[in-house]
This record gives C-alpha cells, sequence and structure tokens, in this order.
C-alpha cells in the first residue's frame, strides 16, 4: 500500500514538473513592449537635441583652429580625442566652433573664410544628410534607444530640423561680407584625411555683422 | 525503504542532470541563424562554429529558415539540452524578441549577430552592422553614378527585418534629396535570389525604361542581375547590392553590377563567438549593442577586397 502512495507520488510530482515547464503565463503588456518602444517621437527628439542639447554642449566643441593644429601634430590622438562614432569604423565626427567671413554662396553651400585658422569652410545648406549631425556631439548613444531604427529616424529628424530651424532662417539674412559664426559637425576618415576643404553640418548659426 | 531511497535518487539525478556538474566538458554554444539559404548566412554561422571550437567550445548550428516558430523551437532546444551560450541571427526584430528572452530568463546568454531584436536587455549583446551609414555612402554613389536623373526600382528584404528599413532610409535619406531619380517600384524579395529574379521580372513588364535597381542585399542584386540579363538589359541599368558576398564580388570584378557594401561577417561572428567566451569567464559588462561600420565596394577599389571581408 505505501510503495503505490508513492509511485503515485512521484508519477504526480514527474507530471506536475513538466507541466509546469511546459506551460507559461506572461502579461500581454509584457509582450507589447517591444511595440511600445517603437512608438519613439523623433521630431520632438531632435528638437530637444538641436534647441536645447546642442547650446547647453557648445563647451564640448572644439575649436576648428585647434583640431586643424591637433590634426596636424598627432591625427591618431586627435581622432580619439576629438572624434565620436556609433561604429568602430575608419570614419569619425568632430563637434566645431569657429566664426569666419562669407566668401561664397551658392545653392549648396556658404563658404567662410575662418578667422583663426585662415582656412576656407563650407557650411551645408541644401543637403543635409547622414550621420554627422547625431554623432558629432557624442551626447547621442546608441544604448539610449530600443533599436537602430530608432536611432536612423532620430538621425533624419534632427537634419531635417537642422533645414528648417537653423539654415531657413539663416539664408534669408547672410550675405557676402557677413560674419558668422558657427557650431557644427564634420565627418573625417582616419584612412583618407583631408585637412582642407572642410564641410560643416550646421548645427548653430549667428550672424555678427554685415 | 531501500527502494523509496532509489527512486529519491533516480528523482533528484533526473531533475538535476542539466544542472550538473560538466566542469570536464566543454561549454556549449548554439548558433541560430535566420536561413542557410544565404552563402552569407552559412559564411556568419560556420565562422562563429570555427571560432567557437577555436575557443575550446562545442557548438551546433541550427537553421531557423527563416521561420520564427522554428526559431522558437530551436530556443527551446537549446536551453532544454543544455546550451551555455546562444550566438543568435534573428528572423524577426520584434518576432525574436520572445526568443531571447526565453533563453536570458533561463540564464543564458545571447549574443546576436548582424540582425537586431527591438530590445535593449533581451540579449546581452547586440553586434550589428551599420547599414543605415553604408547606405547612405551607397547613395552618394548610386547618385553619381546616374549623374541625379533616371528611374529606378528597389528591392527591399524581409519586411519585418531592421536590417531592411536602416538600409532603405539610408539610401533614400540621400537620393530623395534628388528630385530627377524616380523611384518607379518598389517591393520586398525577401532577401531571396530566386524571388528577386520573379519580382524583377515582372516590375520589368511593367516599367521597361529604368537606370538603376537599388538592392537591400547582393542575394537580391544578383537576383536582379539575372532577370535583366534575360531581358537583354544588363548593360544598360546599373544594379547595387549590400553584404559584400562572393558572387558580388566576383560581379563587380567583371563589371556585372556597379557596387556592393561590405559588411564584415567574420569580425561579426568572431567577436559574438569572443564574448560568449569572455562571459563564461566572468564578464557582464557589454555594450548592448555594438555596429560594425560597412565600406562600399566599387570596381575602383575591389583589390582591397575579397568576399566577405579586406584582403
Amino acid at each position: 500500500m505505501l510503495q503505490k502512495v508513492i509511485q503515485y507520488f512521484v508519477a504526480i510530482l514527474v507530471i506536475g514538473l513538466v507541466l509546469y515547464n511546459s506551460i507559461y503565463f506572461k502579461k500581454i503588456s509584457e509582450m507589447q513592449v517591444a511595440k511600445v518602444e517603437a512608438a519613439f517621437d523623433a521630431t520632438a527628439y531632435s528638437k530637444t537635441y538641436l534647441l536645447e542639447k546642442i547650446p547647453n554642449s557648445k563647451n564640448k566643441s572644439v575649436f576648428l583652429s585647434d583640431l586643424i593644429l591637433a590634426l596636424d601634430t598627432d591625427s591618431n590622438k586627435a581622432f580619439k580625442n576629438f572624434g565620436h562614432s556609433q561604429n568602430q569604423g575608419d570614419t569619425k565626427c568632430f563637434f566645431v566652433k569657429g566664426e569666419g567671413v562669407v566668401v561664397g554662396i551658392d545653392e549648396e553651400f556658404v563658404t567662410l573664410k575662418e578667422t583663426s585658422s585662415g582656412t576656407e569652410v563650407k557650411v551645408a545648406i541644401q543637403y543635409i544628410f547622414g550621420n554627422t549631425a547625431r554623432d558629432c556631439s557624442g551626447i547621442i548613444s546608441i544604448d539610449d534607444f530600443s533599436n537602430t531604427m530608432d536611432l536612423n529616424n532620430a538621425s533624419e529628424a534632427i537634419n531635417k530640423c537642422i533645414k528648417t530651424d537653423i539654415v531657413a532662417p539663416f539664408i534669408s539674412k547672410v550675405k557676402k561680407g557677413s560674419i558668422v559664426s558657427f557650431v557644427g559637425g564634420i565627418e573625417l576618415s582616419q584612412s583618407d584625411l583631408k585637412k582642407n576643404n572642410f564641410e560643416i553640418v550646421p548645427l548653430g548659426l549667428e550672424i555678427k555683422s554685415k | 525503504m531501500k527502494k523509496i531511497l532509489l527512486l529519491i535518487v533516480l528523482f533528484a539525478s533526473l531533475t538535476n542532470c542539466k544542472k550538473s556538474d560538466q566542469s570536464d566538458e566543454p561549454k556549449k554554444i548554439a548558433i541560430v541563424v535566420s536561413t542557410l539559404n544565404n552563402p552569407w548566412f552559412v559564411f556568419l554561422a560556420e565562422t562563429a562554429a570555427k571560432k567557437a571550437k577555436d575557443l575550446g567550445y562545442e557548438s551546433k548550428i541550427f537553421d531557423s529558415q527563416n521561420n520564427t516558430a522554428l526559431e522558437s523551437d530551436h530556443f527551446e532546444n537549446a536551453i532544454s539540452s543544455g546550451y551555455d551560450a546562444i550566438l543568435f541571427n534573428p528572423t524577426d526584430a520584434a518576432g525574436s524578441v520572445a526568443n531571447a528572452t526565453k533563453a536570458k530568463e533561463a540564464g543564458i546568454p545571447v549574443f546576436c549577430m548582424d540582425r537586431e531584436i527591438n530590445s535593449k536587455d533581451a540579449a546581452t549583446s547586440q553586434i550589428l552592422s551599420d547599414s543605415y551609414s553604408a547606405c547612405v555612402q551607397l547613395g552618394k554613389l548610386f547618385v553619381d553614378n546616374l549623374d541625379k536623373k533616371g528611374n529606378y526600382v528597389e528591392l527591399l528584404g524581409i519586411v519585418s527585418d531592421n536590417n531592411t528599413w536602416n538600409r532603405s532610409k539610408g539610401f533614400h535619406s540621400l537620393v530623395d534629396n534628388y528630385p530627377g531619380l524616380k523611384m518607379v517600384a518598389q517591393q520586398s524579395a525577401d532577401f531571396d535570389r530566386n524571388k528577386a529574379m520573379e519580382v524583377m521580372e515582372s516590375i520589368l513588364q511593367a516599367h521597361a525604361d529604368i537606370d538603376a535597381v537599388f538592392c537591400g542585399n547582393d542575394a537580391m542584386a544578383m537576383g536582379a542581375y539575372q532577370a535583366l540579363v534575360a531581358a537583354n538589359k544588363a548593360d544598360q541599368v546599373k544594379v547595387f547590392g549590400f553584404d559584400g558576398a562572393e558572387d558580388a564580388i566576383n560581379a563587380i570584378k567583371q563589371g556585372k553590377i556597379s557596387a556592393t557594401a561590405m559588411q564584415f561577417p567574420k569580425v561579426i561572428a568572431e567577436t559574438a563567438a569572443t564574448f560568449a567566451d569572455e562571459y563564461f569567464k566572468g564578464k557582464k559588462d557589454f555594450p548592448k549593442k555594438l555596429p560594425i561600420a560597412v565600406e562600399v565596394v566599387t570596381k575602383e577599389n575591389i583589390d582591397k577586397y575579397i568576399a566577405y571581408g579586406k584582403k
């Protein structure tokens, strides 16, 4: 009799164990996490980044003339100290600032003769694309996003915001001879480093005088 | 009494067999891959297996055949069979989260390779190609090659995969700035060569006058090229791919397709296996997402590259 009780007990225990490991319950809300996280407001994010975080982070940018000097002295060190990127590649973005006189305006660029370095720099006004604006400041981390689509949507929204909130008011006023102070991003390749003809994606532009 | 003791011992040994001390046996790594019907993923899986072996681990490759349900079965098997880590190439960015979470709850670390899941913490780390940035570069090349004007077709990958949209969005973030470039058709061919050929054949019947095809991977680029050859349009239409697969690299050398974007599956697979090794040795702090840069390959720089990587 005792043996049968034990046999039943073991059998029930084994069946219970199998059932316990076969069935599990989860809240629908937990299963919906991915969908909720997908509702990322890229436009609001880009406005906060460009109009609040960037102006408050100008002290993290490097003067263009200082960057040029650092690249001339030791480009590896300059890339390490000033470069930012989300990936492990050859190209890095740099958060730069400076001031210059407008020497040319065309459909794609406003060209400045930068005061401190004497270098001509092109400020993009027509085609703003890629991740330079997002990555140059080093403020944004991939780990802040639940997926890379949101990270890339942020890039596109920031680029659009630059055109409407930074470039549009600027090009309506800028003229040849204007003195312009800028903060922005440049992208440089370590293996194919070009230290002149910098193209700047503007993150802030201010006309100081005519 | 002896029988009772025997039963208890037997029961205890059965329930604890998974947790038994396996210190003498090598740890086991499951490599769960979305599909082995594409040479790129075969290379990814085999490289991961080789690296795992070199590090002293046993491994087994599981083919999910682009089916999330089958992938789920593989995870169940891996968990119940006592695998110690999973190197994971998911089938679905959202649908695969549950599988990775299941493994995490079982105490098994998951390292994603190439494809992403929509979660910050289900996987221990995700090693991904930076598809968006690469397609911005491909877009620049596309605009230059077409001299800013022409009709083109886009073949998308699997629509539930984030890589599909990261590639498409990166490309369009640039190309859509040029009104002279008109996309006459955009269809999914599921990253599959045969399907791409069929889709392209059907598109060519409706849109005979096209100048270029942008494809979300090399398998589709090769399928599209076959359809163009069959329609006697291969010389007029420029084809762009993505991956750096062997046949695409050969096709670029032969001038059959214009460009691809070289992902580095060796780097991705070896990093994932190395992370698993580090995890076993006690490291727990890994980058949640680690994007690997992708490089554009054309006839001009093809000498620097071989299939799936650099020379």
